[in-house]
């Protein structure tokens, strides 16, 4: 109607976002200044798009002034270009400032006088570690109830676990619950952004605005949060923003343009790089705190399609598809020297994955490979007959030699034994039967120590610190739960939890928690808790509609390796002591106990007797209703009347063959 | 724990779900209906049926029996409540209605007879009282409209001064119907109230609800004083005469049926303690939700009617009554 007609009213086009300055170029005579414009255009600007307009002004001697001016065809254009070519580097002395020309008349209003920004006043934090000094070493975990209502954080004590003083709290959380990953903070979803929440009384850290945030990533050492939101729009067309959670300002944002899966950018285990890859072209390694590209440039590799960080050292992993004339590669780069340490070539590769060990001991590259390879309609490769080879990378050894194996059936989920050099995979198709098979990565070679046949099993959880683990049948499977030692390969324990949609690990590898999350399942929702063995401890059922069970996680022990095998020398000494603090806590507790349960009674009988008053204060009228006493079964015992009933219990058929004789 | 309880006695006698199960004041006698036409009466002693009442013609979903154990009332999806001679099972005084009878009950004195109907179409849901020592010429003696939530369950409040209601948004209200007004209303549960029984005195009573709980409640201001979670819905709940414990069945609703563990007999009764909240027991035995449960009046045993047509009657081992909570 009229409404939309005016809206297609042709706008006047202020010219003014497909245009860019670019500053801090070197300052040329006349004779350079075409050189240098060449130059320019040809590294930095035509291949993001149609230059239309490019200018480099000159004083009155035509020397240039060190910036130039250039306008795209479309905004997209120019706005690509900026991201790209920011801090690049031309020289030595020579880095490219680049800004927007609608940028140029903010700064131009600027106030000519200098204020000094206002000093933010101190807030203390109080202990953002209180929890891990708790007397006897009980973990944490949150849950988020009463279809994601209600989130509570509770105390782990086996059996009986406490809420928390002040963190049972409404609609704390729009989405899910998500902490830190040394468990410092817990994050919370809001239209707005996230809220991060911490120390003994669970108050707000600090706020990051985000819009219809959808998922987020914190760095390994929770300095940095990345998050994700959809909701772009023209004036702020970043869909992900890196924070600073101390500060909690905005370091740098950045468009999402490929489709790709979260977290678009990885991290390195001290924070010091985030990486992401644009496939098919670089590797884009950025260094923190400046969060500018390292050495100001991208890592150009053809082909490229995925990186991957070592857990435990400034170690690169990606791989490089293979094309017409070249094989794949796997290539592992430090940062930030980029040296490569180690390389394989793969042929007939048709996909790869990269699984580090939680340790970073070993990398073992999943590679998906083919007999025959055929192309499309489209040009599209398609793969016959798929086998898998697993290539495992040895990093500690030098030169980090490579081993293979090799498995004809399909394989998923590939898990690395924490804390050890096992890893184990499940194999098969569901329809012949699915197998858990177990391999020992052994000095010289690698074993297959363990094939468990007829496994119905979607799932390998493994302790957090190793040995132990959990194949589990979640979701459609139906709740299997099988618990393995795997130091001799013994099954400890056959469980099930019917419909269970998650399993996880306590940080210290003593319990499993098994949940059936009211997200997929709207009934029976519950988490149970087992031991490492298998034996169900207790079950988290008075919640209702649990939607999520999350344990707090603990940042890595403080403990040298040498200190923790003297500990586990002395365990005796250890154990008698804890054994006596456990008795003493079971009596506490169960006076504890007692306590309210005798508590609870004396309440209950205060309420009955108040009744009971007033049900005696109408005993008058009860006589008058029905004529006689009915308030006790026998109260009215006169009118009972005694009636003997006799049931035949046996009817026995003699006979007879004479009369007796009467006697004379 | 309890470890066994002697085996149950199975009354085979509906071929539908049961509705309800009623023991008679002396608790001789058990009175079963279900979702077929014919409600029975059985001994309790022994399991054997006395007989059935014949002549509704729809699903009967209430009963109840007399003090006096003389006369039974019963509320049926034929749009008619019915009263029985116990001895002879004739049927006495019939009366028609708009929509479904959903609950049913005798007075104190054993006068009057109250009925609570179904809201369908172009009928609200309305409480009627009849005076049953009146000719049967089947008028009632006054009636109330109930504007919003239908009636789910109802029972007579203490001396019968008025009916305490359970309605499909989980309000529970004291009714005088003769006053025609709404005394008080409290919002303890958050889903329909499926089932309400008074405790043998009538100053409390339990409350069962589709929102996972039961609730014990005092009849004079509808206090709540306890609750039971389950995981499940819940059906029907009964507080014993004898112990302090609250006796809960249920199961799941319709619509949520996926394969639910398929181990037969899995639907379970639950034992709480009425004072610390804490389930203690569970009866396994159904083969589908159970509908209705009850104690027996000397607290000496119970029995439960379950969606698969089953009714069955179990008496505790001695454990049960020498059990404590540590």
């Amino acid at each position: 109607l009229l409404g939309d007609i005016l809206a297609e009213k042709p706008q006047e086009k202020k010219a003014i976002n497909n245009a860019l300055v670019l500053s801090g170029l070197p300052i040329v005579d006349s004779a350079r200044i075409e050189r240098l414009q060449v130059f320019i255009r040809d590294k930095f600007l035509d291949k993001h798009g149609e230059v239309v307009k490019f200018s480099m002004p000159t004083d009155e001697n035509g020397n240039s002034l060190g910036f130039a001016l250039c306008c795209f065809q479309t905004d997209q254009q120019a706005l690509d270009a900026l991201t790209d070519i920011q801090g690049a580097s031309l020289d030595k002395m020579h880095t490219l400032n680049v800004f927007k020309f609608s940028d140029f008349n903010r700064l131009a209003d600027a106030d000519d006088e200098w204020k000094p920004p206002e000093k933010a006043p101190f807030v203390d934090r109080g202990d953002l570690r209180s929890w891990l000094r708790e007397d006897r070493c009980h973990d944490q975990f949150g849950v988020l109830h009463t279809a994601g209502s209600v989130a509570t954080i509770y105390w782990h004590w086996p059996g009986d676990p406490q809420p928390v003083d002040s963190a049972t709290r409404n609609n704390w959380t729009e989405s899910r619950l998500h902490w830190s990953p040394l468990g410092t903070y817990l994050a919370t979803y809001h239209t707005k952004g996230i809220a991060l929440w911490g120390g003994e009384k669970f108050e707000q850290i600090n706020r990051f605005q985000h819009k219809n945030v959808q998922i987020i990533d914190f760095s390994p050492c929770e300095r940095y949060l990345v998050t994700f939101s959809p909701s772009v729009t023209k004036e702020d067309p970043h869909a992900i923003k890196m924070f600073e959670v101390d500060t909690g300002k905005m370091k740098r944002s950045f468009l999402h343009e490929q489709a790709a899966k979260w977290p678009v950018f990885k991290w390195s285990h001290k924070g010091e790089f985030f990486a992401r890859v644009q496939t098919g072209k670089a590797l884009q390694v950025f260094e923190t705190p400046s969060f500018s590209l390292l050495d100001k440039k991208s890592i150009s590799v053809q082909d490229v399609q995925d990186l991957s960080w070592s857990p435990t050292d400034n170690i690169l992993a990606y791989w490089i598809a293979e094309t017409d004339n070249q094989p794949a590669r796997v290539i592992l780069m430090t940062m930030p020297e980029k040296r490569e340490v180690a390389t394989k070539m793969l042929f007939n590769v048709a996909d790869c994955r990269m699984h580090w060990h939680p340790q970073g001991n070993y990398l073992c590259v999943r590679v998906n490979r083919y007999t025959k390879k055929k192309l499309d309609a489209d040009n599209t490769p398609k793969y016959i007959n798929i086998y898998t080879n697993f290539e495992v990378f040895r990093m500690r050894e030098k030169n980090i030699p490579v081993e293979k194996i090799e498995v004809t059936d399909a394989v998923s989920c590939f898990t690395w034994e924490p804390h050890g050099s096992k890893f184990a995979m499940v194999q098969g198709i569901a329809s012949k039967g699915l197998s858990v098979v177990f391999y020992q990565v052994n000095a010289h070679d690698i074993e297959k120590v363990k094939v468990l046949e007829k496994r119905n099993v979607n799932t390998i959880s493994w302790s957090p610190i190793g040995q132990h683990v959990v194949l589990a049948g979640l979701r459609s499977a139906n709740g299997g739960l099988e618990f393995i030692d795997t130091s001799d390969m013994k099954t400890t324990a056959n469980q099930e939890h019917f419909g269970a949609t998650d399993i996880e690990w306590d940080p210290t590898g003593r319990y499993v928690v098994t949940t059936v999350s009211f997200w997929h399942v709207k009934v029976d929702n519950a988490s149970h808790v087992y031991s490492s063995h298998g034996t169900l401890l207790y079950k988290l059922n008075k919640l209702e509609r649990i939607c999520q069970f999350a344990w707090r996680p603990r940042p890595p022990t403080l403990l040298s390796d040498e200190q923790i095998k003297n500990i586990k020398k002395n365990m005796k000494t250890y154990s008698r002591r804890f054994e006596k603090e456990d008795l003493q806590s079971s009596t506490r507790a169960s006076k504890e106990l007692l306590e309210k349960r005798a508590r609870l009674n004396t309440e209950y009988e205060k309420w009955r007797a108040k009744l009971l008053e007033k049900f005696r204060g109408e005993k008058q009228k009860r006589l008058e209703l029905r004529g006689v006493d009915t308030d006790e079964l026998d109260s009215n015992a006169q009118d009972f009347v005694e009636e003997t009933l006799e049931f035949p219990i046996k009817v026995e058929r003699i006979r007879i063959d004479k009369l007796p004789q009467v006697a004379e | 724990q309890l470890n066994q309880i002697m085996k149950p006695i199975c009354l085979l006698g509906h071929m539908r779900s049961i509705t309800q199960v009623r023991f008679n004041r002396d608790g001789d006698l058990i009175f079963t209906c279900a979702k077929d036409p014919h409600p029975s009466i059985w001994f309790a002693l022994n399991g054997e049926r006395l007989g059935s009442l014949v002549g509704h013609n729809g699903a009967v979903w209430c009963v109840d029996c007399r003090w006096d154990s003389k006369k039974v009332l019963t509320g049926s999806a034929d749009n008619s409540a019915k009263l029985w001679d116990t001895e002879t099972g004739k049927c006495v005084l019939s009366v028609d209605t708009n929509s479904a009878v959903r609950s049913c009950g005798f007075d104190f004195a054993g006068t009057s007879a109250m009925l609570t109907t179904d809201k369908t179409m172009g009928y609200k849901c309305t409480i009627l009282l009849y005076d049953i020592r009146q000719d049967p010429a089947g008028q009632p003696a006054c009636q109330m409209l109930v504007p919003e939530s239908k009636i789910t369950s109802a029972v007579w409040g203490p001396l019968s001064r008025f009916l305490i209601t359970g309605h499909e948004n989980g309000d529970l209200c004291q009714m005088d119907v003769r006053a025609q007004k709404v005394i008080r209303t409290e919002k303890h549960h958050k889903g329909a109230i499926n089932d309400i029984r008074m405790y043998k005195d009538g100053t409390m009573f339990v409350t069962a609800s589709k929102d996972h709980t039961a609730r014990l409640i005092d009849s004079y201001e509808l206090q709540l004083f306890k609750t039971y979670k389950t995981e499940r819905p819940v059906n029907s709940a009964d507080i014993s005469p004898l112990r302090p414990h609250v006796l809960l069945g249920g199961g799941q609703e319709a619509q949520d049926v996926t394969t639910s563990g398929a181990h037969v007999g899995k639907f379970d009764a639950k034992f709480f303690h009425t004072v610390y909240e804490e389930e203690f027991a569970r009866v396994k035995g159904h083969f589908g939700p159970i509908n209705s449960v009850g104690f027996t009046p000397d607290g000496r045993g119970f029995v439960t009617g379950g969606e698969d047509g089953f009714v069955r009657l179990h008496s505790f081992d001695n454990d049960y009554f020498d059990f404590e909570f540590e």
